[in-house]
């Protein structure tokens, strides 16, 4: 083997500089064009809610209610499996504004314990509401301040969310998620997710603190309408539903409070075919269920006097294919 | 001891990937080119010692107990010419180091409701306790093992003081997945402790950057494919059921040899050559040669302390003797991977075939005889791959039940199942099919660019690059940390 001169610093300095410049670049690209590339974006739909919006309808949650049904003025904010305390985060900062819209909250009876998607905070990271739920689930880290290196691990997926869009595997408007293509049912896997459904812990599991907070919120904010629904999940989630009383009490709690209305749709009868897993219905049944939300939220906004939903688009058949 | 239950449950705070290791990797490197020679063991010392005591201080002490004990062994043997007390000393050490082996490695089951009898916090809703392992005690105890045996078989004899010794049992680079050390090459390099050369640290950096391109651009990216197929088996087709076949020897490969390059290009910053652990183990061309290239310190410490001496004792049973002195040992380094049936018939099937290679030796040169050589070496080459890839499959599996459908899977070929679509995801396999390209560009610069010294910097940062656009955090920690 030849012998070696020096360690050549100089050359250490300047391929340094070329991948900090092509980090810095990659990740000002990334994030304009890839990450907040509309506001139908994750990510985009988070610097939405960061604007006034005076005239929405603010939607959040998990639930993949088609914003388009809800009309115009509609805009649903949920992150897929993302935890309740996201929620109560995008919660505070709509309250924040000086607004008075109804807003309209998933009432899930679980929560997910995970954030979902993490990355799509990281654009946000320097807001101290967001980068307090990111350290809440020990999803914070330094490197989200750092250009070039914040996105590391995560480039991939989501440069396949915004392939699955471009390549109309599902369209996301005005923040709801409408899968356009999902798989034929399968009864085997269903029963299969059934199953681990039967096993797993069913009741009202949210956070005492969390529905305290919820509550509390609603309280202080008496001119916002809180429409709260419990989206329908499928009849294994009542299996061995360990606090039956508990989420009575609540729900009566919520209902006598002057500026909520309380829907509780959670068991509807649905066949399982109806199903992509037990808590979410198919593309066909979230279509449904959003022009049945659509006509419930119009009659609550009506008997209320309150300012209706601006007319609906035209809901495309393609979602109805499925 | 609640303290000392808390301590335990805690691992791998400090991975040999964290950016606190290449930091601490760091400040050691520029403090061990400002001291003299001698003091650098110290230094060394030190930082192995705060590398462990960053996982757990409890088993840092239980570490260096058995450390000195070793130590005080060795000594003795290395001294003592009394055949009687030799034989008992070293007899004494080796049960204690198994011992230790067998109730972190075997019982720890046993061990944690043990120690939960003074904590009930220790055990979790179910009554399950999780007491985790030392971190590297079977690479520890191995070395242990290895350097008392050469020296009551004296073949090598005790160098340097009490701080080489620990410092060679748990130099940190090397303590969480080895390679397995030997004395008679480490021990004396860390008592010379030279400075390292221009080549040692460009030659430390480049295996840095090439282990951790290996392990976050090639071994996280194909785990996600591998995870998704055997996560549910029973709905994979053969197509799917292959290619997962095929991800997880190469992730395997890319997650183990990935680390040991982090290990040896962590020591080389500091001037030490450890053993490798890899040699191309893609090019064997038979069962044998693989494990000759796989996993070399294992294997190497196998055939010298478990298969040569139980040979030597069997030696009158002729080839059967040697056939059975395969099997056992590979059974035993099945074991040594976990107490599943799993490890064990994954061993045992490398043994077999191993023995089938060694008992039809002369058979096969008869028949080959007429055939060229590169097309015998391509088949056996072909062979050694399929039947590695095919029982990786086992090792991987949770259970037995796991790898009987997957098995089911991967050979339930018929015209419907063969027009299966294979991939899962096309965009995933798509970058998993670009990481393996990758691979293949990055290895032939890391070898064309080896004695280069420009090109080091563009190297490196090309590595860091393809990790940071390209790279994925998927496994959280070297598939070999948990062994």
């Amino acid at each position: 083997m030849p012998p070696f001169k020096t360690l050549g610093w100089k050359n250490w300095i300047i391929a340094f500089l070329i991948l900090a410049g092509l980090g810095i670049g990659i990740d000002a690209v990334f994030t304009r064009y890839i990450v907040l590339r509309g506001p139908n974006s994750p990510s985009g739909r988070i610097a939405h809610l960061l604007e006034l919006n005076p005239n929405e309808i603010p939607v959040f949650g998990t639930s993949r209610v088609r914003s388009m049904d809800l009309g115009t003025n509609g805009f649903n904010y949920a992150q897929d499996a993302a935890s309740f305390a996201l929620t109560d985060v995008f919660l505070q900062i709509e309250l924040a504004k000086k607004k008075t819209t109804p807003i309209v909250v998933e009432f899930q009876f679980s929560d997910s314990g995970t954030l979902g998607d993490e990355a799509y905070l990281i654009p946000f990271a320097g807001d101290p509401r967001i980068r307090s739920v990111l350290s809440q689930f020990h999803k914070m880290s330094w490197r989200y301040f750092v250009p070039g290196l914040r996105y590391f691990g995560y480039y991939d997926w989501m440069l396949q969310d915004y392939l699955n869009e471009r390549r109309s595997f599902y369209r996301v408007t005005r923040g709801s998620i409408e899968y356009l293509r999902s798989p034929p049912f399968n009864q085997a896997r269903f029963n299969q997710i059934v199953r681990q459904r039967l096993d797993a812990d069913n009741g009202f599991l949210i956070d005492d603190s969390l529905t305290g907070r919820l509550i509390d919120e609603i309280k202080t904010h008496p001119q916002r309408l809180f429409i709260l629904v419990a989206t329908p999940v499928h009849r294994s989630c009542f299996h061995n539903f360990q606090n039956e009383d508990h989420l009575k009490s609540i729900e009566a709690r919520l209902e006598a409070m002057p500026n909520v209305e309380l829907i509780d749709w959670s068991r509807l009868p649905y066949p399982d075919t109806a199903f992509a897993d037990t808590v979410h219905l198919r593309p066909a049944e979230t279509a449904d269920l959003s022009q049945k939300f659509r006509i419930k939220v119009s009659q609550i906004l009506q008997q209320r006097n309150l300012p209706p939903l601006i007319t609906p688009e035209v809901t495309p058949g393609v979602a109805r294919a499925n | 001891m609640s303290q000392f239950v808390a301590f335990t449950l805690v691992t791998f705070q400090m991975g040999i990937d964290s950016a606190i290791y290449f930091l601490l990797l760091a400040v050691v490197a520029v403090l061990h080119a400002l001291l003299p020679g001698r003091r650098r063991v110290f230094l060394l010392l030190g930082a192995s010692l705060a590398f462990y005591a960053a996982t757990s201080l409890p088993y840092l002490l239980l570490m260096a107990v058995l450390g000195m004990t070793n130590y005080f062994a060795a000594r003795h043997l290395s001294s003592d010419s009394n055949p009687k007390s030799r034989q008992w000393v070293f007899a004494g050490a080796v049960l204690v180091n198994l011992c230790i082996l067998a109730a972190f490695k075997y019982l720890r089951g046993q061990l944690g409701h043990l120690l939960a009898g003074f904590d009930h916090g220790a055990l979790d809703s179910d009554g399950v306790a999780h007491l985790a392992a030392p971190l590297g005690i079977s690479y520890f105890v191995f070395a242990m093992i290895g350097c008392i045996t050469d020296a009551y078989r004296q073949t090598w004899r005790l160098q340097g003081g009490i701080a080489n010794f620990l410092l060679f049992g748990l130099f940190f680079p090397q303590i969480s997945s080895g390679p397995i050390p030997r004395a008679d090459r480490l021990l004396p390099q860390l008592i010379t402790s030279a400075t390292p050369t221009a080549e040692d640290r460009i030659a430390g950096l480049r295996m840095i950057a090439y282990g951790l391109f290996k392990k976050y651009v090639v071994a996280n990216r194909l785990n996600e494919y591998v995870n998704l197929v055997f996560a549910s088996p029973g709905e994979a087709t053969p197509s799917q059921a292959a290619v997962a076949c095929a991800f997880n020897f190469i992730q395997l490969y890319a997650d183990f040899s990935g680390y040991v390059d982090i290990a040896i290009g962590s020591a080389r910053l500091l001037g030490i050559h450890l053993d490798p652990n890899f040699d191309r183990p893609f090019k064997s061309t038979s069962v044998t040669e693989l494990w000759r290239r796989w996993h070399m310190t294992l294997s190497f410490w196998l055939r010298d302390y478990v298969y040569m001496p139980m040979l030597i004792r069997i030696r009158t049973l002729g080839k059967f003797g040697v056939a059975l002195a395969l099997v056992v040992t590979f059974a035993l380094c099945g074991l040594w991977h976990g107490a599943a049936w799993t490890y064990i018939l994954f061993g045992v099937s490398q043994g077999i075939a191993m023995s089938m290679e060694f008992l039809s030796k002369s058979w096969r040169s008869k028949a080959f005889r007429g055939i060229p050589p590169a097309i015998v070496a391509m088949a056996g080459n072909i062979y050694t791959i399929v039947f590695f890839a095919v029982t990786e499959v086992i090792f991987r599996s949770s259970d037995l039940a796991q790898a009987g459908t997957m098995y089911r899977a991967l050979f339930h070929w018929n015209l419907t199942t063969l027009l299966a679509y294979p991939p899962l995801d096309h965009y995933f396999l798509a970058l998993d099919l670009f990481a393996l390209f990758c691979w293949w560009v990055v290895r032939r610069w890391f070898v064309a660019t080896s004695t280069k010294t420009y090109w080091t910097p563009w190297f490196t940062m090309a590595c860091a690059g393809l990790i940071l656009f390209f790279g994925h955090l998927g496994a959280a920690h070297f598939i070999y940390a948990t062994f």
